[in-house]
């Protein structure tokens, strides 16, 4: 039987920061998700870095936790964050009272927002449109979710604490009312997990789980959508001056840029269809930012669910939710010890989520520990900031010129080779692609699908005749990704794709297990 | 003398260009590329999948006499099919690269994923069955090949053990194309050929495809007579060095045959006349200028081509903006990529008659237009694997109709 202090349900950034938190405390943790790390909301947001400016006018509380996490995170995460830097754009016809109101918030709020001259803005973006009618520079940045959420859980097993991804929630355990665990699916089957304290860090899957333990969570689904572009049309965020409306952001994103967001309110946090209207938003106003937007390709499409607290019943827009987030004890709330749930709140929040969190579970368990997420650095050893692909690629010419397994994310033979050991056996490229980065450039997965799976296969984890299955599957699940805005260059891209998987290598015969 | 102008530089553009030249034209060929040979295998795939839900068939001639009349094939009649076949390999024979196969029977050839493919004509250096493979040989730093999962593959395909060797060149760039320049030089070819005389002696081997451009099968057989074993190219991601050297074989065939040809020009539109088509506007950087023709062979290629191109929700032919059909509205690709069924935006291209003219509410857009390879409606290249055999027929068929003229 499989115990321990703590079972955190939910493998996001969220989930994997209260999982380190509490290892790092010394307590005794198992971090249990459905998916690969990041699989849910964490994989599919935009990656911003939020300075708080989006929400210094609406929502004060939610930006004065961001700029305050914003700064500690490039300290304490540095090999996760590109410092961008954010621009906030007002472009004619856009309400000229916001500027002054969001300086003033910003003011309030203690977020570093400067006037730049609309010029020098031009000169620092010349992709911008050219007629914006005033420009500000704020502290915004560039994240990588996978690899933020991959380094909380990475740490937190060095302090001790066992990571089960793939491996889904399916009921509770109980001693009368207490909680006193969860049953599990996984690759070998079902199986108890016993804690004294299980935690819900499910974001939108929260809600049902919720209710399978016998509470109710009241959740706001809200769906966001975005579009991958297969340029980075700008260096830094840009923002637009105005409420926060549709497809208002501009995020630099490796090679890439990402456009976003929608918020359109859900059923359910899976199955999410991208609609027409979503992408009819996001084009137009892309373009009405950065007029080049058009000229470029669109990679992939994509939605994730904010998973807004209600205590109410969901009704209205998910904009006009608080971004904040609770940590919600059932033992006061509802008369049901042993669960604790943390919902709301946003990545860019994630420590300070984790913190309170850890922080409950801790007065719960009767641990005193404080917190040391925020002087702690996430790893100890120095390493190259993630985004400096140009040093990933010095270091791979001089080593070993043939073993560039993904030439539009530079992922090399070696960082393939050194995450098999977190793959637990199992034969999955989209693990890998989230720990790399290999196949989410421009080429989508085209060239370096093959050879990834070649370093894999040649280190144990493909038997015989599984070689083509395994590719087949990992190629049709990027697809689903590519296919709401295939046409164009991509469209011409992907038949080529096709061509090679299919007429030669035969993986439309093949490709069944 | 007649001028023909074919568009398109691909295996189709160059046999129609050919075959108009040597059917009396004054043909010239335009072309923005380079075809796509240097992205698929070098193999020539006649049919392989007829039926979306059918196996592979093992005689791919005598399987077109079952298509829909407005198959491609159907269009030329499966004698020209056959031609084309055996002229295509005169043709590059004369250049020194040998195709074996005639279409009466399929071939198997080994991929780098460890899978069988079924082709029509090989190249003479893959034109070894799979399973008298003993020996996969990569490369140390080779990518674009994974000689562990396709000894694993191939040994389970056939049933017996398949040895791995890894064999490490000297430094120097580890890409196809520069693995294949540097297996030209003697020192080069003569340290695999010992490495394999000490490793395989004997043995049958397979060996990703980089064997030079220039003299692949003398090469090769200086290796084999080294080591006194087979060697067998196996094809996998591009660049293909074995559909390089069939465009350079195709492309000194052309040059022979007389057929100018203009790189790096795009054409951009008819130059129209009393209702004829009399000539091609044509754009080379920021240049452009009419190039006068008396007919025409549109050999653009499909979307990989650039002979159709797609904007969200509509698709279009590039250079006449001619009517499609196999398409009109919905998504351009099925739900799952690896479907078995194919892709719907596969399966347009441009309806021509019985003379390969395009059509238009059922008639010839114009008398002295033509249409072959890839951009033909009425079959998908990719899922029946047809695409190879549809150029060279069409490209024969369209040449030499252009290089005639029509009563």
């Amino acid at each position: 039987m499989e115990r321990s202090e703590v079972v955190v349900v939910g493998g996001g950034v969220t989930g994997c920061g209260v999982a380190r938190d509490l290892a790092q405390r010394g307590v005794g943790v198992i971090l249990l998700e459905q998916g690969d790390l990041a699989y849910g909301a964490t994989g599919r947001c935009h990656g911003l870095l939020h300075s708080g400016v989006r929400y210094a006018v609406k929502d004060p509380v939610a930006a004065k936790e961001c700029i305050a996490e914003n700064t500690l995170l490039r300290k304490v995460a540095p090999h996760c964050i590109e410092p961008t830097g954010g621009l906030v754009i007002a472009l004619p016809g856009d309400d000229p009272d916001y500027y002054d109101r969001l300086r003033r918030g910003c003011e309030d709020t203690g977020i570093d927002c400067k006037p730049l001259d609309t010029q020098d803005a031009l000169d620092l973006e010349p992709a911008l449109n050219p007629r914006i009618t005033c420009a500000l520079s704020v502290p915004d940045a560039s994240v990588d979710p996978f690899l933020l959420s991959q380094e909380n859980a990475r740490a937190a097993q060095r302090d001790g604490a066992v990571v089960h991804t793939h491996c889904k929630v399916v009921g509770f355990l109980r001693d009368g009312d207490r909680i006193t665990g969860v049953r599990v699916v996984g690759d070998e089957g079902e199986r108890e997990i016993h804690a004294a304290v299980t935690v819900l860090a499910a974001g939108g899957w929260g809600m049902p789980l919720a209710a399978l333990a016998g509470v109710r969570v009241g959740m706001t689904l809200s769906k966001g959508s975005l579009i991958i572009m297969n340029r980075r049309f700008c260096d830094r965020v840009i923002n637009r001056c105005r409420m926060p409306a549709d497809a208002d952001l501009i995020i630099p994103n490796g090679p890439t840029s990402i456009i976003g967001t929608t918020s359109i309110t859900v059923a359910k946090p899976d199955g999410l269809i991208i609609e027409e209207r979503e992408l009819d938003v996001m084009l137009a106003e892309g373009v009405e930012m950065v007029p080049g937007f058009a000229t470029g390709r669109t990679l992939r499409a994509y939605a994730g669910v904010r998973p807004l607290y209600q205590e109410e019943d969901a009704t209205g827009d998910g904009r006009n939710i608080s971004r904040g987030f609770f940590v919600l004890d059932h033992d006061e709330r509802d008369d049901v010890p042993g669960l604790v749930s943390i919902v709301g709140g946003k990545l860019t929040t994630y420590r300070l989520m984790a913190e309170k969190t850890a922080d409950k579970v801790c007065k719960i368990l009767g641990v005193n520990q404080p917190c040391r997420t925020a002087e702690t650095p996430l790893r100890p050893s120095k390493r190259t900031p993630h985004y400096r692909r140009y040093e990933r690629l010095a270091r791979l010419n001089e080593t070993a010129p043939g073993d560039m397994i993904c030439e539009c994310e530079m992922v090399s033979r070696e960082a393939i080779r050194a995450i098999l050991p977190e793959l637990n056996g199992r034969a999955d490229l989209a693990d890998v692609q989230h720990r790399t980065r290999l196949g989410m450039g421009p080429c989508q997965g085209g060239l370096c699908s093959y050879r990834g799976l070649a370093v894999m296969q040649a280190e144990g984890l493909v038997e015989a005749g599984q070689a083509a299955p395994v590719l087949t599957q990992f190629l049709d699940k990027r697809f689903a990704g590519i296919a709401p805005v295939l046409w164009g260059d991509q469209l011409r891209e992907e038949a080529l794709n096709y061509a090679f998987y299919a007429t030669l290598f035969g993986l439309d015969r093949e490709g069944e297990s | 003398m007649r001028r023909v102008l074919v568009i398109g530089g691909g295996i189709a553009g160059l046999t129609a260009a050919l075959s108009a030249a040597r059917a009396g034209a004054d043909a010239t060929l335009l072309q923005v590329g380079q075809g796509a040979h240097h992205l698929f295998s070098g193999c020539v795939d006649v049919l392989t999948y007829p039926q979306a839900d059918g196996e592979a068939v093992a005689q791919p001639l005598t399987a077109l006499a079952d298509l829909r009349d407005d198959h491609p094939y159907a269009k030329v009649g499966v004698e020209a099919v056959r031609e084309a076949l055996a002229e295509f390999k005169q043709i590059v024979g004369e250049q020194d690269l040998t195709y074996v196969g005639d279409g009466e029977n399929q071939k198997r050839v080994l991929t780098a994923m460890g899978t069988f493919r079924h082709t029509a004509l090989t190249p003479a250096t893959m034109a070894i069955d799979p399973a008298e493979i003993d020996v996969v040989c990569g490369l140390a730093h080779f990518r674009n090949f994974a000689e562990s999962m396709i000894a694993a593959e191939l040994s389970r395909r056939i049933g017996r053990p398949v040895k791995t060797l890894l064999f490490t060149l000297e430094k120097g760039r580890r890409d196809a194309v520069g693995i294949s320049s540097r297996l030209r030089r003697e020192e080069e070819f003569s340290a695999l050929a010992e490495f394999l005389a000490a490793e395989a002696k004997g043995a049958t081997v397979a060996l990703p495809a980089v064997l030079p451009v220039e003299n692949a099968e003398a090469i090769k057989a200086q290796i084999e007579e080294h080591f006194g074993g087979r060697l067998v190219e196996v094809p996998g991601l591009p660049p293909s060095l074995a559909g390089l050297r069939l465009m350079k074989a195709l492309r000194r065939a052309a040059l022979d045959a007389s057929v100018a040809s203009v790189p790096n020009a795009r054409a951009i539109g008819p130059v129209e006349e009393n209702g004829r088509i009399v000539g091609i506007n044509v754009q080379t950087g920021n240049v452009s200028r009419e190039l006068r023709t008396d007919a025409i062979v549109l050999a653009t290629g499909h979307l990989v081509g650039g002979g159709l191109v797609s904007a969200r929700g509509r698709l279009r032919e590039a250079v006449f903006g001619l009517p499609l059909r196999g398409w009109s509205r919905g998504p351009f690709f099925a739900e799952r990529f690896l479907a078995t069924e194919g892709h719907p935006v596969l399966q347009a291209g441009v309806p021509v008659d019985a003379h390969l003219h395009p059509v238009k509410d059922g008639g010839a857009v114009c008398r002295n237009l033509y249409a072959c390879g890839d951009i033909l409606a009425g079959f998908d290249p990719y899922r029946e694997r047809s695409g190879g055999g549809v150029a060279l027929s069409t490209g024969m068929v369209a040449g030499r109709l252009a290089a005639r003229g029509e009563s």
